[in-house]
């Protein structure tokens, strides 16, 4: 119903003799009609600072916030049809879950017996008929949580705003009320922006997901795309548990094998590898020019994109089993890197429980393969991905 | 070995004893004062002390029918009036120092806050020339103006704690459901406070009835209040016991007939910070 | 010898019993992990190992000894705290002086000591720190390091990782798992965390309301849990229950819920028919053994897709089958799976080999 865009969107806080912070930086981004867009980051990125921009409880330092193409920065919260669920809920102990499904529709002098059918509407959705009278203090925490969503939703505003929703739910309510906020949100259509510190429930819910860091937009992808092609090593370390192995390495000019098959071999502290043109071929990012003898770069895999095998006949990593963990159909073996020592030569993979790897146990010396797709590079300077 | 757990009950009743003891000495000069002032003259000065006797309402009668009705109507309303106009005006004062951004704003609130604490003395001479200059001296009003010079600072210390408390996420929650400043504080602030502002509102009418030093000064006959109108029960015959024990109970009357109608909030106001 | 044993331990706080009639053994060297939510008395348990909750029947016993009766202080116990309970005044290398102090070692020991903590922890550049000038991980370490100098014979932990956020509690999970056997200290290790547990535990102990659940390794717990609340405990997410029922045609025993009927192993099958008071049962299936397919293939039934979400290194499809919703666990590079849209439908069949019964009155596991 609403389409949302921000223009070179740029936060400042502080100033005037205190030490100012600039907590969003240049932010460009649309977010489209019916999107659920999840803004993820650690604490202190900006995502919270650029939602709260868009609900107008921040006043941009510079920038623009349109939304359906209106220009919307000088208008009071209140006034810009956007509804937001806070992350304490914010409920108000004076009134009853009524009073809070009411409280936005008195606001706007929706009549009497349309809030009353209203409500009646959006508690039925949102299984909460039976609490329209309990108080906030009578209700559990996902109870509490769904009133906050339908005080939100009974404005059928343009755009839904979520400060992470799911933080103060135990983990098995967090898991059902996910699924639940998805498929609502898909069947009502709303433009939706959803905050999290959490990679899980942004990779589980949304449609397109802005990773940022420092108060810059590192990437907008889907879950997949930025799962599978990061597009600089922020993401690629951020995203993932456990996350990426990285390791500097360096091209140098393959000492075995065929010159014109691999020309080239990525070298670290611990082992060397091979860099076949087809994996560079199919990487499809144009930084792969700078794939050229003496280039400084940050190898990385995923840890299912590392198979445990013996320790002889395959090229690549060797090393020593430090720590097996459990994992219910899975474990994750770390294993510490020959010719290394420092803790970013210890590198997990993980690996089926019931599989050739099935009987691996601390002290084993061990052999990791690459998958072919699973080799990534990143710059070491610029840290954007160039394979 | 098997250790039975102790008698819930039993543990409970003694908790209570040392809860009932000490009520018992807090309470102890009020019923003592409420006792004196039904006693016969005669039984006033008993030793060891009666605490059986026939009770008599000659005292109230007395005092009833003498000047001190109309100084203790004064103090009500002073306190009264003093007490709401502070609680009015400090209540939006901390408001404003709680959420606006003020520059100097911490030296001001500590400036507001040391009119609490000057003595009284030092200000008695200044407020009696100003008064006077101005044609104030004995009035009803001016008692009330002064007594608000001191309960609106205590009220903004105290309910500026009580706003700091309250989350700021519920009221940009109601700004999102498209309320203006008004409409957020009266509708989010206001009422999460109430247990604040009842607190001041007891502490301030406390404050103005207790008071002495400045209505001996700054009163004389028109406007005097009841601590200064109980002096009168030091006649030359001697202090009338009876007479100023029904005095002071009537004065104390107000203070509890209010406490007992805030209670409900005095004690969430002692407990706050249990927010949902 | 080190060992600790709990004898039909029973805590009672007010007139609450917290832990009922509990018994278990954590061997010389190992590393326990007490598991259970909230409320499921797994602290007050720990807390009867070190002499702070008060123990009314049973008894406690460290390397063989009746300790029950005997004070805290007197136990050789070293406890690491959740908050982590540093003292603020003081620098990491006071915190971890403190308690050596307290046991009067001389002070060339004390510095050795503190060296060598140092060393594993690999605080070195930070021993004259306070805590508020470190990060939450680095307060972790100090926490653990107060707890190693004093050399103690028994570790044990409350959620010592909880305050941590998600990707520094998996590292330092690993981080601990390799210095406690290095150690070699008996150790119990508290938490609510499933994955933590499965992790970290050569044995987990599975708690709730103050009762043991299950006693096993990680495999067993999973792959054979004694109940329908261990099952559904472990896993992300964890197991997917149906209501069900036991039928029997030819001699194969089958469970068949709604449109859907799993024969099981004859033998087990059998047995399970045979023990199970009611034809009535509960289902239990694992996320990762529902297989889906897009056409009817045979021992499938219709569903449809609730949502998908994806999470990276696998997805979830939440199917609403027979009136509830089930999560399935796919591979992330199952380009179908991740094309789903939520009401499309889709084909389900459950693993035999990996289905679950489950008695529907005492959550009790059959077979």
């Amino acid at each position: 119903m609403a389409t949302l865009k921000l223009e070179l969107l740029n936060l400042i806080y502080g100033g005037k003799g205190t030490p100012s912070m600039h907590a969003v930086r240049d932010v460009d981004l649309v977010v489209g009609d019916g999107e659920f867009c999840v803004f993820l980051g650690p604490s202190g990125c900006g995502k919270t600072s650029t939602l709260r921009m868009i609900a107008g409880l921040e006043t941009p330092t510079s920038g623009v916030v349109r939304l359906d193409g209106r220009v919307i920065n000088d208008l009071y919260p209140g006034e810009r049809d956007i509804a937001m669920v806070f992350q304490s809920y914010a409920l108000y102990p004076h009134l009853t879950v009524r009073g809070h499904l009411e409280l936005p529709l008195r606001a706007h002098r929706v009549p009497k017996e349309e809030r009353e059918r209203r409500v009646t509407e959006i508690a039925d959705l949102l299984q909460i008929a039976d609490l329209l009278e309990a108080r906030p203090r009578q209700l559990s925490g996902g109870q509490a949580q769904r009133t906050a969503i339908g005080r939100a939703l009974i404005r059928q505003p343009k755009l839904f705003l979520l400060d992470e929703p799911l933080t103060n739910l135990d983990a098995r309510l967090r898991l059902e009320t996910r699924a639940a906020l998805k498929r609502l949100q898909n069947e009502l259509g709303i433009t939706t922006i959803y905050v999290t510190h959490d990679q899980e429930e942004a990779l589980s819910l949304a449609d397109t997901i802005v990773v940022m860091n420092d108060g810059r937009v590192q990437q907008v992808a889907t879950s997949r795309e930025l799962y599978g092609h990061p597009s600089n090593r922020f993401v690629a370390g951020f995203i993932g548990t456990p996350p990426m192995n990285f390791l500097a390495a360096t091209v140098q000019p393959s000492a075995n094998g065929h010159i014109d098959e691999n020309p080239l071999a990525l070298v670290t502290a611990a082992f060397s590898l091979p860099l076949s043109a087809t994996s560079i071929e199919a990487s499809g990012v144009s930084g792969r020019s700078r794939l050229v003898p003496g280039a400084a770069l940050t190898l990385g895999v995923r840890p299912e994109d590392l198979i445990v095998g013996p320790p002889d006949g395959v090229d690549g990593p060797r090393g020593r089993v430090v720590v097996v963990e459990p994992q219910g159909d899975e474990r994750i073996i770390s294993v510490a890197l020959d010719g290394g020592d420092s803790a970013e030569t210890v590198w997990k993979v993980r690996a089926p429980k019931h599989g050739p790897s099935a009987k691996v146990a601390i002290g084993d010396v061990v052999g990791l393969a690459v998958r072919p797709r699973g080799l990534r590079l990143f710059d070491k300077e610029t840290e954007e991905r160039v394979l | 070995m098997n250790a039975q757990p102790r008698s819930g009950r039993f543990s409970q009743a003694l908790w209570y004893l040392p809860v009932l003891l000490i009520t018992a000495f807090f309470t102890f000069p009020l019923i003592w004062i409420v006792m004196t002032a039904l006693k016969p003259p005669i039984d006033v000065f008993a030793y060891p002390p009666k605490f059986v006797f026939s009770p008599t309402l000659d005292n109230y009668r007395r005092v009833l029918q003498s000047d001190y009705m109309g100084s203790l109507g004064n103090s009500v309303i002073i306190a009264l009036v003093s007490a709401a106009f502070s609680v009015v005006l400090g209540t939006l004062t901390a408001y404003g120092f709680s959420r606006y951004p003020l520059r100097g704003k911490d030296n001001l609130f500590f400036w507001i806050l040391s009119l609490r604490m000057l003595p009284v003395i030092a200000v008695i001479v200044p407020y009696f020339l100003l008064f006077q200059r101005v044609g104030l001296t004995d009035t009803v009003v001016a008692m009330m103006l002064v007594y608000s010079v001191f309960n609106i600072s205590f009220t903004v210390w105290l309910l500026k704690g009580f706003f700091d408390e309250v989350p700021r996420e519920m009221e940009e929650a109601a700004k999102m459901d498209g309320y203006g400043p008004w409409g957020v504080f009266t509708r989010v602030a206001l009422p999460l406070v109430i247990p604040g502002i009842a607190t001041a509102m007891i502490f301030n009418v406390v404050q103005s009835i207790n008071e002495f030093l400045l209505a001996f000064v700054l009163t004389q006959r028109k406007a005097t209040t009841a601590p200064i109108a109980l002096l009168n029960f030091l006649t030359p015959m001697g202090l009338d016991w009876g007479g100023i024990s029904a005095a002071a109970s009537m004065l104390v009357a107000p203070v509890i007939i209010l406490a007992i109608i805030v209670r409900k909030h005095l004690i969430r106001g002692m407990s706050f910070g249990q927010l949902e | 010898m080190t060992q600790i044993q709990l004898e039909n331990v029973r805590v009672t706080y007010g007139n609450q019993d917290i832990v009922h009639d509990v018994s278990f053994t954590v061997e010389s060297g190992e590393l326990a992990v007490l598991v259970g939510r909230s409320g499921s008395g797994k602290t007050s348990l720990l807390r009867a190992i070190t002499g702070y909750a008060p123990v009314v029947a049973g008894r406690v016993l460290i390397g063989g000894e009746d300790v029950t009766r005997r004070p805290a202080a007197k136990r050789d116990i070293a406890m690491v705290f959740q908050n982590y309970a540093l003292y603020p005044h003081m620098t990491v290398r006071e915190n971890w002086a403190f308690p050596l102090q307290a046991a009067k070692l001389p002070r060339a020991e004390r510095d050795a000591r503190i060296a060598r903590a140092a060393e594993t922890l690999q605080m070195r550049r930070l021993l004259d720190r306070y805590p508020r000038e470190l990060s939450g991980g680095q307060q972790q370490r100090v926490a653990m390091g107060r707890a190693l100098v004093r050399q103690p014979q028994i570790f044990l932990l409350d959620e010592p990782l909880g305050a941590l956020d998600a990707k520094l509690r998996v590292e330092a999970r690993s981080a601990f798992k390799t210095l406690q056997r290095e150690l070699g200290t008996t150790t119990v290790h508290v938490t609510h965390d499933q994955t933590e547990a499965q992790a970290l535990g050569s044995k987990i102990i599975v708690l709730d309301e103050g009762t043991i659940q299950q006693i096993g390794t990680p495999d067993e717990i999973y792959d054979a849990p004694a109940n329908r609340f261990v099952a559904g405990l472990f896993g992300s997410p964890p197991m997917n229950f149906l209501d069900a029922e036991l039928t029997r045609q030819n001699g194969d025993v089958g469970v068949t819920c709604g449109q859907m009927t799993i024969a099981l192993p004859p033998q087990v099958g059998a047995h399970i028919f045979d023990h199970a008071p009611s034809r009535q049962v509960t289902l239990g299936i694992r996320p990762e053994a529902i297989r889906q397919s897009p056409d009817a293939i045979e021992g499938s039934a219709p569903a449809s897709v609730y949502v998908t979400e994806p999470l990276g290194h696998n997805v979830i499809v939440d199917i609403r089958f027979s009136d509830q919703i089930i999560r399935a666990r796919g591979d992330r590079d199952d380009d179908r799976l991740a094309n789903l849209q939520p009401d499309d439908p889709v084909y389900i069949r459950f693993d035999a080999a990996q289905v679950h019964v489950f008695d529907r009155v005492t959550g009790q596991r059959f077979g």
